[in-house]
């Protein structure tokens, strides 16, 4: 395959060291450090990136704590069997607790940004309008929200995607055409993008505007600090306030600590570190909580798939992976009834395939050799708008690490066999010999009247029906009442003045669509709030805020 | 209906299913700590656990594997590799269930009771481990069932891996960048 329109790659962590960038790699520490700064970031994904280049705009003091390591587009060669270790949460194997369900979290400098595929929406006006009536939360209009939306927009190069869709996403739009539902193209935030489809490995041209290559040198440029390969523990608590965040350096390979503590200490604390790592973190810390919230109503985009053979070559490992969607399923239903579903169709490469697909032995080696024929279109389900909808928990193993309950309901599950219908209905109408849902033995059918009659009759359950989500939201929801959110409208925590949490932890339900967007705006929003305030621009030269040791 | 998880059928294996909870519990308390000969890696899987993973992966991966008796030789090596490194970039909760996967079904008793392979692991018979796996991706047990996905995800994550697994299912391998 020859490569894209661009001649050269340009790394922007290349010239780091010469723009005198300062990066710790608390993996070659070689025993307790302390750092000290005005803001304690936790988490580079897109809270933590976002709020970073915010805060160290206003002139302050950042210091911003990833756990996993940076990898750029040098390192970035379209591998999955190098990129999952090194760029995913647990390998891109983290489970929910009961394992039926496997969870895609980024974890490197950028998180789930750097290994995205790039899919950019605006938090529906459906789930806005579910917030303001239900949440608490009467700010979140669609105008109000606007200009937070355009500034990240125009920041990560968030525009329609021009290039015709490449054959799977294709064929889910020719599926919907036929049956006459909508799907249209989806915005993606790219720069002069190559086309290859490896998105979910690191982009290895650079094209993909992630916090990697935007808002982290940006804040690096003004002076931030990075400490990758470490690990959050606690914050330390004095009354009111958080003194410090403990940490524990990481191996090189992020597999364990090595014992080496590292001691952050700020004036301030932003934790950004997912719907899981967020909540994991505010637990361990034993903050105040009276009413338990946190890690409770936790969400993912329960996710299903259906896997059709296309006559033609589909070849779904090449071209961007999800470019077309339909919300057909999401909006001619009322948001709080059944579970509604936006369909997409992402990348198919080696590993997520095989893992995926049901069967093994011959069975499983047969649907491989149609690999090139494959064509997959995903139902991810809007979960939490319902009374019986409330998501998951998050808990914390004896080992301390935070593990999430989420359990399969009737109400989800019947929300999956309506998806595997209309799944199977599009690849059918698109042209497909056979279509094979995600479940149980995964047989194939041949024809949609077939697919439907048996779907109807699937036993669904955890571990028989292939669950995925790339998506995890909630477990320290954002809302004016301490009874019912965990930090009030500003991002603030409800009992502690310096704590901040700005992450997609932070909404009240799932967003019902790829959440990076929300997240960006959301953390834009609350960062320069925080900005505002820790740095009126009177107090813009204050020197006392300038401390890092 | 496809693979209800609730035929009747198995009843005996769901009955056998409890013992082996209690039995992994049990297996728990029994495993002792691993420690590496001096100059030897560490291991993320113990030598029970190989052997039974050498029984399960030419089984799993039936169908994928090269033809030709040495280049599949080789192959489930490399898979056996493969899957080494995986789990030792799995969280220690993970690995620590996995340890006691594999101490549990290296215990004679549940490999006969459970298992049902009536030789040791490693001249256990494929048609044996084949009928093995089947019953625990269609147990009623959750548990059983997540112990399936165990290494069902593992072994095709290994072999995919691999770019000699490519060639079967025509993957051309990432683009080269000009």
């Amino acid at each position: 395959m020859s490569a894209g329109p661009s001649s050269t790659i340009i790394d922007p962590w290349a010239g780091a060291a010469t723009a005198g960038w300062r990066i710790v790699d608390a993996a070659t520490l070689a025993g307790a450090t302390t750092l000290e700064a005005d803001v304690v970031i936790v988490g580079s994904g897109a809270g933590g990136g976002t709020a970073a280049e915010i805060l160290a705009d206003a002139g302050l003091r950042v210091l911003l704590v990833e756990e996993g390591p940076l990898k750029s587009s040098r390192d970035f060669n379209m591998l999955e069997a190098e990129a999952y270790p090194q760029l995913y949460m647990d390998s891109a194997a983290r489970k929910t607790r009961d394992k039926a369900i496997n969870i895609l979290q980024g974890r490197c400098v950028g998180g789930g940004t750097t290994v995205n595929w790039t899919s950019s929406f605006r938090t529906p006006p459906t789930t806005l309008a579910h917030w303001r009536e239900h949440c608490g939360l009467p700010g979140f209009t669609e105008a109000a929200l606007a200009p937070w939306f355009s500034r990240m927009e125009a920041r990560l190069s968030i525009a329609p995607w021009e290039v015709a869709p490449n054959a799977n996403n294709g064929a889910l739009a020719r599926g919907a055409h036929r049956i006459g539902i909508a799907a249209p193209a989806i915005r993606r935030n790219v720069k002069g993008c190559w086309n290859l489809g490896y998105c979910g490995m690191g982009c290895p041209t650079n094209a993909k505007q992630s916090m990697l290559v935007t808002t982290i040198p940006a804040a690096l440029a003004k002076g931030a600090t990075l400490v990758t390969r470490v690990r959050a523990e606690r914050f330390v608590m004095r009354g009111d306030r958080v003194v410090a965040l403990e940490a524990r350096a990481m191996n090189a390979a992020g597999t364990a600590s090595t014992g080496h503590r590292v001691t952050l200490r700020g004036t301030t604390f932003v934790a950004a570190a997912g719907a899981i790592g967020t909540p994991g973190l505010l637990l361990r810390s034993r903050l105040p909580d009276p009413l338990s919230l946190i890690g409770r109503r936790t969400f993912l985009h329960p996710s299903v798939v259906s896997a059709a053979v296309m006559p033609d070559t589909i070849d779904a490992f090449a071209g961007a992976p999800q470019t077309i969607f339909s919300d057909h399923f999401l909006d001619t239903q009322p948001v709080d009834g059944p579970i509604g579903y936006k369909l997409e169709a992402p990348p198919l490469h080696p590993i997520l395939t095989a893992i995926t697909l049901p069967e093994d032995g011959a069975a499983h080696a047969r649907s491989m050799q149609q690999f090139r024929h494959l064509q997959v279109v995903i139902a991810l389900l809007r979960d939490g708008f319902h009374p019986d909808s409330p998501g998951g928990t998050v808990h914390l193993r004896d080992d301390g690490t935070p593990v999430l309950d989420y359990p399969l309901t009737p109400f989800v599950w019947d929300g999956v066999r309506r998806a595997f219908v209309a799944m199977a209905e599009i690849q059918f109408a698109a042209g497909a010999t056979s279509v094979s849902p995600g479940h149980g033995s995964g047989v194939a059918f041949s024809s949609f009247t077939q697919a439907k009659a048996a779907i109807g009759g699937f036993e669904l359950a955890p571990l028989v029906t292939r669950v995925v989500s790339a998506h995890v939201m909630g477990g320290a929801p954002l809302g004016p009442d301490p009874r019912r959110a965990v930090v009030d409208v500003d991002g603030r925590h409800h009992h502690l003045r310096n704590l901040h949490v700005m992450d997609g932890s932070l909404f009240p339900t799932s967003i019902g669509a790829n959440p990076q967007l929300s997240i960006y705006a959301l953390a834009a929003r609350l960062a320069a709030g925080l900005a505002a305030q820790l740095k009126p621009p009177a107090a813009a030269a204050s020197p006392s805020r300038y401390r890092l040791v | 209906m496809p693979n209800s998880p609730l035929k009747p059928g198995r009843r005996a294996f769901i009955a056998a299913g409890v013992v082996g909870a209690g039995a992994l519990v049990v297996a728990g308390w029994l495993r002792r700590p691993r420690l590496p000969a001096h100059g030897v890696a560490p291991s993320y899987i113990s030598a029970d656990g190989i052997d039974i993973l050498r029984a399960i992966v030419p089984v799993i991966l039936a169908g994928a594997l090269p033809k030709e008796p040495a280049a599949q030789a080789a192959a489930v090596d490399e898979t056996l590799a493969a899957l080494e490194v995986a789990v030792g970039g799995l969280p220690a909760a993970a690995q620590a269930e996995l340890a006691q996967l594999f101490d549990l079904l290296s215990l004679p008793p549940v490999r006969i009771a459970v298992a049902r392979i009536d030789a040791p692991w490693r001249q256990a018979a494929p048609d044996q481990v084949r009928l093995c796996l089947d019953r625990m991706r269609d147990s009623s047990l959750l548990l059983l069932r997540s112990a399936y996905g165990a290494l069902h995800q593992l072994t095709f994550a290994a072999w995919y891996g691999n770019p000699r697994s490519w060639v079967a299912i025509g993957y051309p391998g990432p683009p080269v960048l000009a």
